[in-house]
C-alpha cells in the first residue's frame, strides 16, 4: 500500500558556468549535516564531486500537452527521480545541478505536473549562483542568466572579493530588479549558511507566509521605487541596451480594498493563458470580498497553487502581488488588478 | 475490492523476504529457481517449490540492483545495478564468473538473445545511460558498443531471437544482428518509458512519460495513439498468441484485441477489480490466464473470456512490484514494495 510519507525536498541549483555551482554543491555536501543527499548533474562540473550518488542525465524536455510551452518539463528528471523514490530509507534531499545554459521552467513545471513525482517529491527551492565579476557582461546578451535570476528563491552574489565596492551595488541593484522576491546573499566561494539554500519552502504558501514580513516590505519598496526610477532607468535602457524588450524585470502590485472573486478569476485565468510563458514567478496574498480568510497563492508559468489561509481578523484588508518575468507590462498588470476591485 | 461470489481463493506456497524494494524477479529456464533483486543491492535464488534459499547476495550491487537475467542454459544468472557494474553469477556455487563496467553508473537493462548468435552463442545486451555493451556466455565481450542520442529505456530481443531491439526516450532502433541490412527506427513524439512487441513482432506498443500508449503496425509502418490512461503505462504484456494485449495505467487494465488490422477502432475490454493502480501483469508463458498485482498488494487472476477476476486471496503486505508465472504456468511468483516475496500456485 502506497502509504502518505513525507515528500522529499528538491534544491535546484542553477547559474552560469563558472559562477560557483559545483562550489556551491560540494560545500552542501560535505558539511557535517548528517543528511542523505543524492546529487542530479548535468554536467561534467568544472570541478569533480567526491559524492556517492551523483547521478549523470541529460537534459530531455518534453512537452506534456502538444506544444503548451508552459507544459514542458523534464522527462530525465521524471525518470531518475522515479527510481530514486524506490528506496525504503529514501534520501533526505535531492539536489539538482543544472547546465549554466538551462532553462529553470521545465525543471520546475516537472514538480508540479507530473502526479508520481508530486507524490514523492517537493520543489524546496531554486538557487541561482551569480558571478559577480562577470555577471554584467551576460545580463543583456545571454537570456539563461535573466531566466536563472528570475526564477530564484536564493540568488548567491558569489565572488564578492573579485569586485570593486561600487560595481558590486549597482550589480546587485539590477538583480533586486529583477527579482525582488529573492534572498540575496554576498558570498565568498559560495561560503553560506546551509538553512539558506536547504529547506527554505520557496513554492510552499505556507512558508510564504512566513517569509511575509520580507516580502510585503521588498515589494512595497520595489513599487515605491519605481515611480521614482522609471523614468530614469528606462533612459539608460535606451541607451545601452538594445535588449530591453526581453529583460527580465518584476512588477509588484499593492493595492487596499476587496477584490469581486469573478473578476479576479477571470483576468488571471486570461493573463496566465495569454503571458503565462512570460511570468516566471509570482506569489500573493489577496482581499476577497465576501471572504474573511486571505487568499494566498504563488505559481511558475501558467501554473498556479492558491488556497486561502488564515483570516484577516484586525488587520486592514490589503492585496499583494509580485509578477517577475520578461516582456512585463507594468500599466496594463496595474490597471487589470485595478479593475478587479469590488 | 469488487465482490466476486464466485472468486476462487488462490494456493500460498511460501514466501520470503528481502529488505527493501523488489526490482527483479526471472524465473530460471527450467522452472526450477526464481531469482529476485532488491533495491538495496540484494541478489537471491530460491529453490521454486520449496522456496529454500540456494544464495543470497547481500550487495550485489552498491547502491542497488535493477536487472536480473538468467543466461539461457539456467547456469549463471546476470545481474545489473547503479553502481555501474554488471556480474555474471555461477547459480550452483554463487561465484562471480565475470563483472565490468557497463558504461554508466546506473545499469537497468539486462537481455539475453534467445537464440545463439553463430560462434558467439547467446549474447547478452546491458544497457547503461545511452549505451548498449553486448557480451558472450562467459562474460567476456563481443566488441560491440552501440550508442543512442537519449539515454535507454528498455531493452530485449525479438522475432528470430536473433534480432536486438533498444528502446530510448526518442526511438525504438530494431536491428537484426546476423542478417545484412539497416536497422529500423520508430521515432516517437512522447519519451518512451516501456516498449513492448508482440511474439510476432507485428506490433509495437511504447508506453510514454505522458500516460499514452503509441502503436505501431511493424508491416506497413502505421501509427496509433491511444490517450486517456489515468497513469503511466509501464505494463504492457502480450499474450502469446500476440492477439491480446494486455495493459496498466491506472486501477483497471485495458485488454486490446490486436488481430486482422490492430486495435485502432476497437474498444477495449476493461478489467476492474484492483483499487489502486495496477503495478505488474503476466500472461502465462504457455496459457491463456493473466496475472495482475496493484499497489494495494492484492493480486489476481483472470481467464480470457471473463470480465472478472477468477482466482484471488493473495495479497501482499505492500505494493505488488512484479508478478511472473513459472514456464509452465502453475506456479505465480510475486514480489512487493517491502521486499517481500511470494510463491502462489493456481491449479
Amino acid at each position: 500500500m502506497s502509504t502518505p510519507i513525507s515528500r522529499i525536498p528538491v534544491t535546484v541549483i542553477t547559474g552560469f558556468l563558472g559562477a560557483g555551482k559545483t562550489t556551491l554543491l560540494n560545500r552542501i555536501l560535505t558539511e557535517k549535516h548528517g543528511k542523505r543527499i543524492a546529487v542530479i548533474e548535468n554536467e561534467f562540473g568544472e570541478i569533480g564531486i567526491d559524492h556517492q550518488l551523483v547521478i549523470q542525465s541529460d537534459e530531455e524536455i518534453f512537452e506534456l500537452n502538444n506544444g503548451c510551452i508552459c507544459c514542458r518539463v523534464r522527462g530525465d528528471l521524471i525518470r531518475i527521480l522515479a527510481k530514486l523514490s524506490q528506496r525504503r530509507d529514501k534520501f533526505d534531499s535531492v539536489l539538482i545541478e543544472t547546465t549554466g545554459m538551462a532553462d529553470p521552467g521545465p525543471v520546475a513545471q516537472t514538480f508540479f505536473t507530473d502526479e508520481e513525482v508530486k507524490e514523492n517529491f517537493i520543489l524546496d527551492g531554486i538557487v541561482t549562483v551569480v558571478d559577480a565579476k562577470h555577471v554584467g557582461l551576460h545580463f543583456d546578451d545571454t537570456r539563461e542568466v535573466r531566466e536563472q535570476i528570475g526564477f530564484a528563491d536564493v540568488i548567491l552574489l558569489n565572488k564578492e572579493d573579485l569586485v570593486s565596492p561600487e560595481e558590486f551595488v549597482k550589480t546587485e541593484a539590477r538583480i533586486r530588479k529583477m527579482n525582488p522576491m529573492a534572498k540575496v546573499y554576498r558570498t565568498q566561494d559560495a561560503a553560506i549558511d546551509l538553512n539558506k539554500v536547504l529547506d527554505i519552502g520557496g513554492f510552499d504558501l505556507k512558508r510564504a507566509l512566513e517569509l511575509e514580513p520580507d516580502f510585503l516590505k521588498a515589494t512595497e519598496e520595489e513599487h515605491d521605487h519605481d515611480h521614482e526610477e522609471h523614468d530614469h532607468e528606462h533612459d539608460e535602457h535606451e541607451h545601452h541596451d538594445h535588449h530591453h524588450d526581453e529583460d527580465v524585470t518584476s512588477v509588484g502590485i499593492s493595492m487596499p480594498g476587496d477584490l469581486d472573486e469573478k473578476k479576479l478569476s477571470d483576468w488571471l485565468g486570461t493573463l496566465l493563458r495569454t503571458k503565462g510563458q512570460d511570468i516566471f514567478r509570482m506569489k500573493g496574498i489577496l482581499a476577497v470580498k465576501g471572504r474573511a480568510m486571505r487568499f494566498v497563492f504563488q505559481g511558475v508559468h501558467m501554473l498556479m497553487d492558491g488556497k486561502p489561509d488564515r483570516e484577516w481578523g484586525n488587520e486592514p484588508r490589503h492585496n499583494t502581488i509580485i509578477f517577475i518575468g520578461r516582456n512585463l507590462d507594468r500599466k496594463e498588470l496595474n490597471e487589470g488588478f485595478k479593475a478587479c476591485l469590488a | 475490492m469488487n465482490s466476486n461470489p464466485k472468486l476462487r481463493p488462490i494456493a500460498f506456497k511460501w514466501h520470503s523476504k528481502l529488505n527493501d524494494f523488489m526490482t527483479g524477479l526471472a524465473w530460471s529456464p527450467e522452472g526450477d529457481r526464481i531469482a529476485v533483486a532488491s533495491v538495496s543491492g540484494q541478489v537471491a535464488i530460491y529453490d521454486a517449490v520449496e522456496g529454500r534459499t540456494i544464495h543470497l547476495f547481500e550487495k550485489a550491487h552498491e547502491d542497488g540492483c535493477d536487472a536480473l537475467a538468467w543466461r539461457p542454459d539456467g547456469k549463471a544468472l546476470a545481474t545489473a545495478g547503479r553502481d555501474g557494474m554488471w556480474k555474471l553469477w555461477d547459480a550452483e556455487t554463487g561465484k562471480v564468473l565475470a563483472e565490468h563496467e557497463a558504461g554508466a553508473l546506473w545499469t537497468e537493462h539486462l537481455a539475453w538473445s534467445s537464440r545463439p548468435l553463430g560462434d558467439q552463442g547467446h549474447l547478452l545486451a546491458v544497457g547503461a545511460g545511452n549505451k548498449v555493451t553486448l557480451w558472450n556466455e562467459a562474460g567476456e565481450s563481443a566488441d560491440e558498443t552501440i550508442k543512442f542520442t537519449k539515454t535507454v529505456a528498455d531493452v530485449g530481443w525479438i522475432l528470430n531471437g536473433t534480432t536486438l531491439a533498444v528502446a530510448t526516450s526518442s526511438e525504438v532502433v530494431v536491428d537484426d544482428l546476423i542478417a545484412d541490412g539497416e536497422a529500423r527506427r520508430f521515432v516517437a513524439k512522447d519519451p518512451i518509458l516501456k516498449m513492448s512487441f508482440s511474439p510476432s513482432g507485428k506490433w509495437l506498443m511504447t508506453g510514454n512519460q505522458d500516460c499514452s500508449v503509441h502503436v505501431w503496425n511493424t508491416d506497413n509502418g502505421a501509427e496509433m495513439h491511444m490517450r486517456g490512461y489515468a497513469a503511466k503505462v509501464r505494463q504492457l504484456v502480450w499474450h502469446r498468441g500476440s492477439r491480446w494485449l494486455a495493459a496498466g495505467g491506472g486501477p483497471a487494465i485495458s485488454v486490446w484485441d490486436c488481430s486482422g488490422r490492430g486495435p485502432e477502432g476497437r474498444t477495449p475490454t476493461i478489467l476492474e477489480w484492483h483499487i489502486d493502480q495496477i503495478s505488474a501483469l503476466h500472461y502465462q508463458p504457455e496459457g491463456d490466464w493473466l496475472a495482475s498485482g496493484a499497489r494495494d498488494g492484492s493480486i489476481a487472476v483472470w481467464s480470457p473470456t471473463q470480465r472478472q477476476a477468477q482466482i484471488s486471496g493473495a495479497k501482499i503486505s505492500s505494493g505488488v512490484t512484479q508478478v511472473a508465472w513459472s514456464p509452465n504456468g502453475k506456479l505465480l511468483a510475486a514480489t512487493g514494495e517491502d521486499g517481500e516475496v511470494q510463491m502462489l500456485a493456481v491449479e
